[in-house]
């Protein structure tokens, strides 16, 4: 009878394992940092100024007829729109150091052959990073306490703006991170991570600030029309209901979770090594992002009060969405042509299912995944929302907002098959990723500006009818508008078939993709049994080689002597 | 049985398993084949030297071998693991120190070991790292584990390297230029320390074109130029092979003719008569000798001697004499000087083993 097995040790909790066995690197980089002597004074400038700043819109205000109340909402908005920035500048610069810093500092191989896993440099560096910039916000939290003791705000408001500003400082390191792991000169990272981050943190700001703020006053007319910092004082001033549900919870939760989830995969594949499998994480955040994104981009045309509002979101979602599939479609340009004999032989000893093969490295079928996953999300979004137009529509143009919605859909899912198709032939012919995303993008702006140059050429030479001569902006995508607008239209001419060349166009596109991911396929096969084949060549030298001589054979005489 | 049946048994018994184990190993960046089909294999507890001039591929193999590069053909083996398919395995199993390395520099001697150690998963007793204590004693750290790394010397830096190395007590060390920009006395300590880290049980494999600092502590050696292995195995072996090449030359291919000319049938079209073989030269070499007495004294007692080639003043008051021959020759030249009453004070070659094979074996080509 065998002996009852000791029973295991439990597993140790998160916080458990953070406090006995914290990250190695995240430990390393504090102690690094608390011996920078710079660090206090940058803290206590930023403070003085920043409360300076906020004392000095107080005094002016309160010397005016300006009521407490407006005066602590005034103060809230200048205090998150700098603290925004604030984090949206320095975030990524302080994350941009992590992996950088290290390769052109030359201690990155030490790290590396410790054989801590990417995931676990990954998380020291983040938690590294974003501790820094959590000091900076906790620093900076008392000045920003001030503005609810004037009024106008509560201090909830306050709390809920600061959570959002954490969130927002764990996106900004993640993406310096990120931007980081892909480079190996610590200014290079630093100057791309500021120049991407300047650009982008002030467009985010006005379309998820100002510009969102409008349609959310239409909804609550509590929460203040023009204010840039809305989403902290709507979760107390707006009303319950699915509204409330989609905008403030499942859309802002989408819209830090997806980007982090993105960030994070990426981080890790540009940690790991060529022959490692650097796919499946990505190809998994594909597959679970893409539906939800669909539907995120289909949320602002389901809360649309009137038809030509949902028909307007609804295009609008489409073009988010397809801008989103276009840089999924260049993302995945990194595919290799298969997996690594490294990603097979580890896949074959732990007898790996389909699944986490289909999900592992290899052209062909993430080619196919993104392709499928994207043209069927397009189609989800369109009936989506041409069903809610269907539905809740009442003007007498509904069926016109239908057709439009609908043409649109069509245009952008043939020409993303062409656009995936295209970026997966290139990377197959054995150029490197960004030599085809280069290539790809130079033909992608040809196909899309070229078009529109000589039909104008062509109307300008033709003096009448020189609206004839827009069809021949069939091939560009921006004929999708262009079809919308003629649909739009009060009038129709039947001798410009507008709608059908751009239907055709459109089919030709998807089955132009459709082809060259045939061929990229057949190339990418080929290249892998190309190589299987060069493998297995040299493999059965190397045992010929190795291969024991054969024993001499043993004289008679000397057997019988023995 | 007899003698023969034994070895035809140990000829098929296995061989013990080497410790590095590079195959037909090609690399390219670019157009430049930068390795091109290096083999050869490092036995366990040798310390291995891999010589060559700068861009002759050193660092590229090394890489590899610590798997931070993919091999483009050919197999590398280290403790049985393909770096290829199992680089985390290889990983566990080595210490490599890479040429002009970084050290984190705000943190202290102890802290950066402990780092490592928790990086390595070196297994401690709550925050007792019996593993730091021990390496720092090792390499002599002990006295600075409270020293920021920032104020530390260059040789000092090497030495710390060298102990995050040995942090995971691996089988194998792979060092790149462990002694480039240090001063002599740093050098000695880490040749010293290499030669006791070797009586540990350790497999080293370090890289250096300074072929004095390899001389005196590696047991075997590989020369590599412009990407192709010219020479591998124990010095004394390399040594003998070479002699042994020079004496007798060996036989000429037959030259390569080519298609036939127009109109001959390849029947009719035969080598030439091959040139007569050269006779037989035993090598030279040159050996400094340190003698009480003037130089003309000493080429007056040698000139005669069998196998002399010639006496010529050499630096700081001695000779240099060049005679064909081996050590008992050598031997011959003193007893020659005792004999003719000339007190010898000092006797060496003039290049030291290592330096000898290397000029004779490559050619000053770089890539």
């Amino acid at each position: 009878m065998n002996a009852p097995s000791p029973p295991l040790p439990p597993t140790p909790g998160l916080v458990e394992r953070l406090v006995r066995d914290p990250n190695a690197i995240w430990m390393r980089e504090m102690r690094q940092s608390a011996r920078l002597a710079r660090t206090p004074w940058v803290l206590f400038a930023l403070t003085l100024t920043l409360g300076l700043l906020m004392c000095s819109i107080g005094g002016l205000a309160a010397a005016s007829d300006t009521t407490p109340a407006t005066i602590g909402g005034a103060l809230f908005q200048v205090f998150f729109s700098i603290a925004y920035l604030v984090v949206v500048l320095v975030g990524p610069a302080v994350a941009a150091n992590g992996v950088a810093s290290e390769r052109e500092g030359r201690t990155w191989e030490a790290v590396l052959l410790t054989g801590l896993k990417p995931k676990d440099v990954a998380r020291g560096k983040f938690l590294a990073a974003y501790t820094t910039i959590a000091l900076y916000i906790v620093v900076l939290a008392p000045v920003g306490a001030l503005s609810f003791l004037f009024g106008g705000v509560t201090a909830t408001e306050v709390v809920v703006a600061f959570v959002f500003l954490f969130l927002v400082a764990g996106l900004t390191v993640a993406f310096g991170l990120a931007v980081s792991s892909l480079m190996s000169s610590l200014r290079g990272a630093i100057v791309v991570t500021l120049m991407l981050a300047i650009l982008i943190g002030p467009v985010l700001y006005f379309i998820f600030g100002f510009g969102a703020s409008f349609g959310i006053h239409k909804l609550w007319n509590e929460v203040p029309e023009a204010f840039p910092i809305w989403l902290p004082l709507a979760y107390s001033r707006g009303t319950l209901g699915l509204e409330y549900v989609l905008l403030l919870l499942a859309v802002p939760l989408l819209i830090i979770a997806t980007p982090a989830w993105f960030l994070y995969e990426a981080t890790i594949a540009n940690l790991s090594g060529e022959a490692d499998d650097r796919s499946t994480g990505l190809k998994r955040w594909f597959f679970f992002s893409t539906p939800l994104i669909a539907i995120a981009c289909a949320v602002p045309s389901a809360v649309a009060d009137d038809d030509e509002a949902r028909m307007v979101l609804s295009v609008a979602g489409l073009s988010t969405f397809a801008l989103y599939l276009a840089f999924c479609a260049f993302l995945f340009t990194g595919e290799p042509a298969g997996p690594s004999r490294r990603v097979r032989v580890h896949w074959e000893r732990e007898r790996a299912g389909l699944m986490k093969r289909f999900f592992g490295p290899g052209l062909p079928k993430t080619g196919m995944l993104v392709a499928a996953l994207g043209f069927a999300c397009v189609w989800l979004i369109a009936f989506g929302d041409m069903g809610l137009i269907e539905v809740f529509g009442s003007s007498a143009k509904k069926a016109k907002y239908i057709e439009e919605v609908f043409f649109f859909a069509l245009y952008t899912a043939g020409f993303f098959l062409f656009v995936t198709g295209l970026t997966a032939w290139l990377r197959s012919r054995k150029q490197t990723p960004w030599i085809a995303r280069l290539v790809a993008a130079a033909l992608l702006f040809l196909v899309s500006a070229g078009p529109w140059v000589v039909a104008a050429i062509g109307g300008v030479l033709a003096q009448h009818h020189g609206d004839d001569w827009l069809v021949i902006g069939a091939p560009s995508p921006f004929y999708a508008l262009y079809m919308m607008s003629w649909l739009d239209s009060s009038y129709s001419r039947a001798d410009v078939p507008v709608v059908e060349i751009g239907a055709a166009m459109s089919l030709l596109w998807g089955m132009f993709g459709i082809a060259l991911l045939g061929a990229a396929a057949q190339r990418s096969h080929r290249a892998v049994r190309e190589h299987d084949a060069a493998v297995a060549a040299a493999e059965a030298a190397l045992r010929a080689e190795d291969a024991p001589p054969e024993p001499a054979p043993v004289p008679t005489e000397a057997v019988a002597a023995g | 049985m007899t003698v023969e049946a034994v070895a035809a048994i140990a000829l098929v018994a296995p061989a013990p398993k080497p410790a590095i184990r590079v195959r037909h190993l090609w690399h390219r960046f670019g157009k430049l084949d930068v390795l091109r089909d290096v083999s050869f294999d490092v036995h366990e507890g040798e310390i291995f030297g891999f010589i060559g001039p700068n861009g002759a591929g050193k660092t590229t193999t090394i890489r590899v071998m610590a798997t931070l590069l993919e091999p483009m053909a050919g197999k590398v083996e280290i403790d049985g693991w393909d770096v290829t398919i199992d680089p985390q395995a290889v990983r566990k199993v080595i210490g490599y120190m890479p040429d002009h390395a970084g050290v984190y520099e705000r943190v202290t001697v102890r802290e950066y070991l402990e780092f490592f150690a928790d990086a390595y998963q070196v297994p401690t007793a709550g925050t007792t790292y019996a593993v730091v204590d021990a390496v720092m004693e090792l390499t002599d750290l002990t006295k600075l584990r409270d020293k920021l790394v920032a104020t530390m010397s260059k040789g000092m830096k090497q030495r710390l390297q060298l102990a995050r190395t040995l942090l995971h007590d691996p089988k194998v060390l792979i060092l790149d230029e462990p002694a480039s920009d240090l001063d002599p006395r740093a050098r000695i300590e880490i040749r010293d320390l290499l030669v006791e880290l070797r009586s540990m049980g350790k497999t080293i494999f370090l890289s250096s074109h300074i072929l004095t600092e390899l001389a005196d502590v590696c047991t075997s050696v590989a020369i590599l130029e412009r990407g192709r292995l010219v020479v591998s195995g124990p010095i004394s072996d390399i040594a003998r092979r070479l002699e042994a090449a020079q004496v007798q030359p060996p036989a000429a291919p037959p030259p390569d003719l080519g298609p036939p000319p127009m109109g001959m049938a390849p029947s009719e079209w035969s080598a030439p008569e091959p040139p007569p073989a050269p006779a037989a030269v035993a090598p030279t070499r040159n050996v400094r000798i340190k003698a009480l007495a003037p130089g003309e004294a000493v080429y007056a007692a040698l000139v005669s001697m069998h196998g002399i080639h010639s006496v010529s003043p050499g630096p700081a008051g001695s000779v240099v004499v060049r005679y064909a021959g081996d050590e008992q020759t050598v031997a011959a030249i003193v007893r020659t000087l005792v004999l003719a009453s000339i007190p010898v004070v000092g006797v060496e070659p003039e290049r030291n083993e290592l330096e000898r094979i290397f000029l004779e074996v490559t050619k000053g080509e770089v890539q």
